[in-house]
């Protein structure tokens, strides 16, 4: 319900502008339409943003259309990004490039596929023009079509989506050499379905080893985001509730040396701002006066918290072109606070926001009550790296009793739906409590903790599946059931411990056996030992079920623990370091998820926080994704053996 | 061999070793077993309500009660999902665990009880009076563990079972705590206390026990030791007796330390350190304990009462026990209504930091 | 599906009940019969018996404590006016908490009243009054969840001329307003005692038990008024001592089938609190849980002695009241017993040490 009412989307813009319009010309475009229509091939002006106002069609035009970018000079893009983009993506196009999927990432409206346009037509245009076109029947190579964008929603009736994807792949497997063309795909099948995300992955690795030597550069372009409005609260990172690479695609996609992946951010708040700008300068006839004086404080409140730079121009269209108050608009979609930054922002408080009040309202908004219940947990988990734990007792209890007291709120008798007040009151009552505490001059924070629920809980169906088997093992053999309640509470440790001793009483009484020689003296150790031959190795269970309690020799444990931490953390650091050549950072990544396969391993994994004291580097933005993966990993040892 | 707590447990009525006024009861109970009432035996874990139970059932029915065998039942819940159970059962009675089944007990508990109606109809046809020598009780026992797991919902569902079938069935309910059943249920049940044994009893029975095994015991002071850590659990007393016997070779000094359960000690351990290192950087090393207390399946209402009594034990002052033992209060009425146990679990301990601290 | 069952098993099992009434509950076996036979409750008899007369029956709703006779009545009542026979074809009972949907009213209570009056045979003609309408009784009506309420309202008028309810509960007022202000109300007073002991006394002698003094006091005094509750005691403590020699209920036997503690744990108990030593009152405290006994009979039964103990001062009985109902409340949504006995009976030694 959050989601619906947070997620004002280009599309219902669109739809309030035409409404709202006051000439009310019929709009035949809507946002579906216009969508496709940018498909056709596109035609390369001189100059770039020149339009000639007297366009009819213009007063129904969307401004995020009309100010697509047709140049690379034109585009809202960092300059440095736009030249990684270059640097990956002119290779592929010559074929000289062993990259095969160029996978674009980050946030709506960050300019990725007008980004990939823009470069292919300018690398296109530019190789036709330079190379001496042999064989005509291509024409005019302006009239060439420089990308493919794949079509996700004309897939005819009774073919399933990956197929057509398939299918799509196969008929523009061959636009290479003279001919090649960008494969843009935004418009992914529905990776909800655990089927479909199963074959789609399938087919990009198909694509990613196909044995033909040159295949035409594929580009995909993925929207990230977190998804709200989960029905069950979820506290594992799954693509139900992260739309990102890692989710969408799996590590083998990911990870596959022909695949290099470029990271987006929201568009910086200068360039949002210029751009903005001159579309005010160009419309300036369309704006009405009152608009237009107002306009630059608008802007600015647009860039301030948006970095979508397709509601932004479609907020400011809405704003400069309607009547109405001011103030209705100026929000503009929310962005979304992610885990980690809410976490900062609650623990630590935020600077961009003037007030605790205003900033918990704005994580309230980007958060369902699912997502939410994972914030509560990262508060406990993190609550105490707040200047070090070093604050009086009586604020931790504060922050805790919050938190106690918001897990008993629940609807009556529906103990599974969350409410928000259960999630917004204790994110209040803990800022409330650091707030009093001052700032602390520790200027970078902490990489926060992750919840180690999740971890618990795989420990726990661990053990479940352990004491199973004991149950079933002592009702076959020894014909004696023991619920599960007293195999947790007695069982789980004494039977394994008495069956130990036994076995090796057994073994050694076996091997004295052995040094017997008469058959009479065999018989008569057999016979007093007969309690011992029971036992056997192979069918009882030996081992303190669910692994040994680590903090049995606590104050030992906690050495212990730091002890592995840093071998722990390595993979973090190497990580944290190389975080700006993101490439590096997935190569990376595949080395630390392969080496630690084993699930036995984890079994005796003692549960340590996610991440330790000795990360101390401050984490911004671009290193969010990585480390929602790493995170959602649980640590492991590293190879002990 | 199996354990000597499965080893020496009694069999029938006769062979009960603890609380003779409880035996009367069961054995004039069997003498008319056409009128067996509805049974709630309540009682603290390992005074022995399921031997006791089961040794009802064995004078009723004979020693087929003990042929146990476990089915994987599958059942669909309201919201469809696929739910799997194992259910053991003999051919007289069957056994369900509500903690299994988690929120779903209701429908299991429905479907289950019309299943067993259902198959005893089959029996009176096929003549079961041979199988049960003779003697043709018309019903089946339903034996419910941990009956005060059970939710709201199952209980009222149960009430009018009872009434329903009550010629076809005849529940035994055992629990720990009364004060979560629902009065109509305790009214239409005869209530069984079942107490634990007293520390003379339960050194003489871990004598026998030794004697039986041939553990040679030094004096009776480590047996009354070892009663003494288990609080008249006989489970525990018998599980810790055969894992010392076998640690030292069959034969127990008085100095021989005693074996608790681990998560004991490490909770026993927590307590000292709540007391003696009050910060916040101990709450958080707490955490990580209690995680892995509940990584084991201890139960979080578990570890909070042996929490509270082990700092009732080394609390010295007074208006610090009456903050531990409120505050334990609290948080473990919080427990039950919330969801994540960690947050009730450390706030307790931070709770109880604070009031030390004062 | 189950519906039929269940229907099918419930008459298969009526078929084959044997005859005896030794295994019938006492609470059916001494059901009162009659109208004049309910104990305790003149208002709402006597205004009943003269409906009796008239043959002329409003819509009703009783309600009250558990074990006060009101199911009784209206099946006495349903008795006079048809006799056993055409009672099968003209009353339906309702009492099934898990037949409260409002899938039931729409179609076992609609498809019930709908139906006309069957003739009564002339031999019932002549007996009984055999008033030309149904009766509905809807037992635990209280627990009917709101929509099958009002589902209920539209069914009551419109088959008033053939169709008459009953509704028993326990809370009037979780009875929907437009459904209560349909009916005529009854109140079943909670029972006093001489009247409740009486009718204990009848079922003792019928049943010709051996008592001990003051046995079927104690009786009430556990049922707190609840008949039902009470002759459910008695019956079970007779099973007990049967076999026993020589067969006499005790006052400890009651107590212990009704899950109190004997009044001198209680005492014990009380002196350890008043003894103020926090390390006692936690030893008794296990002490108590090792012996099974019921942590929530306890707190009752620590409510009993300290607001009947004249004493006491009075705040100090409305601080120990705050301390029980605190308890209380934890102990219903499942605390711990342990936890909470010793978190109460500490609490109470803190307010005599504090000097109250």
């Amino acid at each position: 319900m959050e989601s619906q009412r947070l997620k004002r989307s280009l599309s219902s813009l669109t739809t309030e502008i035409n409404g709202l319009r006051e000439g009310s010309f019929c709009s035949s475009t809507s946002s579906s339409i216009a969508k496709k229509s940018r498909q056709s091939p596109a035609t390369i002006a001189e100059s770039d943003i020149k339009h000639t106002l007297e366009d009819k069609s213009h007063e129904v035009e969307e401004w995020c259309q009309k100010y697509e970018p047709h140049g690379t000079a034109s585009l809202v893009l960092h300059q440095r990004k736009l030249q990684d983009v270059r640097n990956v993506l002119e290779p592929m196009i010559s074929g000289n490039s062993m990259c095969r999927i160029l996978l674009l990432t980050g946030p709506a409206g960050s300019s990725k596929s007008s980004c990939v346009k823009t470069l292919a037509n300018e690398a296109i245009r530019d190789r036709l023009n330079t190379l001496p076109a042999p064989n005509f029947t291509l024409g005019n190579p302006r009239k060439h079509q420089s990308y493919i964008e794949y079509d996700g929603s004309a897939v005819p009736l009774g073919v399933s989506k990956v197929d057509h994807f398939n299918q799509f792949l196969a008929e523009s497997k061959y636009r290479v050499g003279l001919n090649v063309a960008v494969l843009l795909v935004e418009d992914l099948p529905n990776l909800f379905h655990e089927e479909t995300k199963t074959q789609f992955q399938q087919s990009l690795l198909r694509w990613l080893y196909s044995p033909q030597s040159r295949l035409p550069p594929l580009v995909i372009c993925l929207t990230e985001c977190e998804i709200h409005g989960s029905k069950d609260a979820s506290y594992s990172f799954s693509i139900d509730t992260q739309f990102i690479a890692e989710t969408v695609l799996g590590p083998e996609v990911l990870n596959h040396p022909c695949l290099r992946r470029i990271k987006f951010n929201p568009i910086n708040k200068t360039l949002l701002k210029k751009h903005l700008k001159a579309i005010c300068d160009r419309e300036r006839k369309l704006i009405k006066a009152d608009r237009w004086e107002q306009r630059e404080a608008f802007i600015a409140s647009i860039a301030e918290n948006c970095g979508d730079l397709r509601s932004a121009i479609s907020a400011l269209q809405l704003w400069a072109t309607t009547s109405g108050s001011a103030s209705t608009f100026t929000s503009t979609r929310e962005q979304s606070v992610s885990y980690f930054q809410g976490l900062g922002r609650i623990i630590h408080g935020s600077k961009d926001l003037p007030n605790d009040s205003s900033m918990i309202n704005e994580l309230m908004y980007s958060h369902s009550a699912g997502t939410g219940e994972l914030l509560k947990m990262g508060v406990l988990e993190n609550y105490a790296t707040f200047s070090k734990g070093q604050f009086s007792l009586s604020h931790a209890v504060s922050i805790l009793d919050s938190l106690s007291i918001a897990d008993i709120m629940t609807m009556e008798n529906t103990s599974t739906i969350t409410l928000t007040e259960s999630v917004e009151f204790p994110l209040r009552a803990v800022r409330h409590t650091f707030a009093s505490l001052g700032k602390i001059a520790t200027s970078s924070h902490h990489r926060p903790n992750f919840p180690r629920e999740s971890k618990v809980r795989k420990l726990r169906r661990n053990f479940m599946t352990e004491a199973g088997r004991y149950a079933s093992v002592s009702i076959q053999k020894y014909k004696s059931w023991h619920s599960m309640s007293n195999i947790a509470l007695y069982y789980s440790y004494y039977a394994p411990l008495i069956r130990r001793q036994l076995n090796y009483k057994r073994k050694y009484l076996q091997h004295y056996l052995n040094s017997l020689g008469s058959d009479s003296e065999r018989k008569k150790v057999m016979l007093s030992g007969s309690d011992l031959f029971v036992v056997n190795e192979q069918v009882d269970v030996l081992n303190r079920i669910g692994g040994e309690l680590r903090s049995i020799s606590a104050t030992s444990d906690v050495v212990l623990e730091e002890n592995e931490e840093p071998l722990d953390m390595r993979p973090h650091m190497i990580m944290a370091h190389v975080s700006d050549r993101p490439e590096a950072a997935v190569d990376n990544e595949h080395l630390s998820t392969d080496e630690d396969d084993g699930i036995s391993e984890e079994i005796l994994d003692p549960i340590v926080e996610s991440a330790s004291e000795h990360d101390t580097f401050s984490f911004s933005d671009e290193d969010d994704p990585i480390y929602d993966v790493l995170a959602s990993q649980s640590p492991r040892k590293t190879n002990p053996h | 061999m199996s354990l000597w707590v499965d080893k020496y447990r009694p069999k029938s009525l006769d062979t009960l070793s603890h609380t003779a006024r409880l035996t009367h009861l069961l054995q004039s109970l069997a003498v008319e077993p056409r009128d067996l009432p509805h049974l709630l035996f309540y009682g603290p874990n390992g005074a022995g309500k399921k031997t006791r139970c089961m040794s009802l059932l064995q004078s009723i029915f004979g020693s087929g009660v003990y042929k146990l065998k476990i089915d994987v039942r599958q059942f669909t819940t309201p919201s469809n999902r696929k739910l799997e159970l194992n259910v053991v059962s003999s051919p007289f009675h069957l056994e369900l665990t509500p903690s299994d089944m988690g929120n779903n007990d209701r429908v299991v508990i429905q479907e289950l009880l019309k299943e067993v109606a259902q198959m005893e109809q089959v029996d009176f046809q096929s003549g079961s009076a041979a199988e049960t020598g003779g003697l043709a009780h018309r019903y089946k026992c339903v034996i419910i563990n941990e009956a005060d797991a059970l939710t709201r919902d199952a209980q009222a569902a149960l009430r009018r079972t009872m009434e329903k079938y009550s010629k076809n069935i005849r529940f035994i309910m055992l629990c720990e705590s009364m004060s979560s059943i629902i009065a109509p249920i305790k009214s239409r049940c005869l209530l069984v206390r079942t107490p634990a044994p007293t520390a003379q009893e339960t050194v003489e029975i871990l004598a026998k026990v030794a004697k039986d095994e041939h553990v040679s015991v030094e004096s009776d002071a480590i047996l009354r030791s070892i009663s003494d850590s288990c609080c008249g659990n006989l489970r525990k007393a018998l599980l810790t007796l055969e894992s010392m016997a076998l640690n030292n070779e069959m034969a127990l000094k008085s100095t021989s330390p005693l074996i608790r359960p681990d998560w004991m000690v490490v909770i026993l351990k927590m307590a000292n350190r709540i007391i003696k290192d009050r910060s916040v950087s101990q709450i958080v090393e707490c955490r990580s304990t209690l995680y892995d207390l509940l990584a084991h399946c201890i139960p979080a209402k578990v570890i909070i009462q042996e929490l509270t009594l082990a700092l009732m034990k080394e609390v010295r002052e007074d208006e610090h026990r009456l903050g531990v033992i409120t505050w334990a209060g609290v948080f473990d009425e919080r427990l039950c209504l919330g969801n994540k146990p960690i947050y009730h679990l450390e706030g307790f301990i931070a709770r109880v930091m604070c009031e030390l601290d004062n | 599906m189950s519906e039929g069952f269940f229907n099918k098993r419930q008459k298969t099992a009526s078929s084959e009940r044997p005859n005896n009434e030794d295994s019938k509950p006492w609470i059916e076996k001494y059901r009162p019969k009659k109208l004049e036979d309910v104990t305790a409750q003149d208002h709402a008899v006597n205004v009943l018996q003269k409906t009796l007369k008239s043959a002329n029956l409003p819509h009703m709703l009783f309600y009250g404590p558990p074990g006060t006779g009101k199911t009784s009545t209206i099946l006495a009542l349903t008795k006079e006016l048809y006799g056993p026979e055409l009672t099968k074809s003209r009353v339906l009972e309702l009492n099934a908490s898990d037949e409260r949907g409002i899938a039931i009213v729409r179609d076992k209570i609609k498809n019930f009243a709908r139906l006309t009056v069957s003739k009564p045979s002339a031999s019932d003609i002549e007996k009984y009054p055999c008033p030309p309408y149904k009766i509905i009784i809807l037992d635990e009506a209280d627990s009917m969840t709101a929509d099958a309420q009002s589902a209920l309202r539209r069914t009551m008028e419109t088959f008033s001329n053939v169709t008459r309810f009953c509704l028993i509960c326990n809370y009037v007022t979780r009875i929907i307003d437009p459904l209560a202000s349909r009916c005529s109300k009854f109140r079943f007073k909670s029972l006093d005692a001489s009247n409740a002991l009486g009718r204990l006394q009848h079922v003792a002698t019928q049943e010709s038990l051996n008592l001990e003094d003051n046995v079927l006091e104690k009786i009430m005094d556990v049922s707190q008024g609840d008949l039902r509750r009470a002759i459910m005691l008695l019956q079970s403590s007779s099973k007990i001592v049967k076999h026993l020699d020589p067969p006499i209920v005790t006052r400890l036997a009651v107590d212990e089938l009704a899950g109190t503690v004997p009044s001198d744990l209680v005492s014990n108990l009380t002196s350890k609190i008043t003894s103020m030593d926090f390390s006692e009152i936690m030893n008794y405290v296990g002490e108590l849980k090792r012996s099974g006994w019921s942590g929530a009979a306890m707190v009752n039964q620590l409510h009993e002695y300290y607001i009947n103990n004249d004493q006491l001062t009075k705040s100090f009985k409305n601080e120990v009241s705050w301390l029980i109902f605190g308890s209380d409340s934890k102990l219903t949504n499942g605390g711990n017993e342990h936890i909470q006995l010793a978190s109460l009976a500490i609490g109470i030694a803190n307010l005599y040490r504090k000097g109250m």
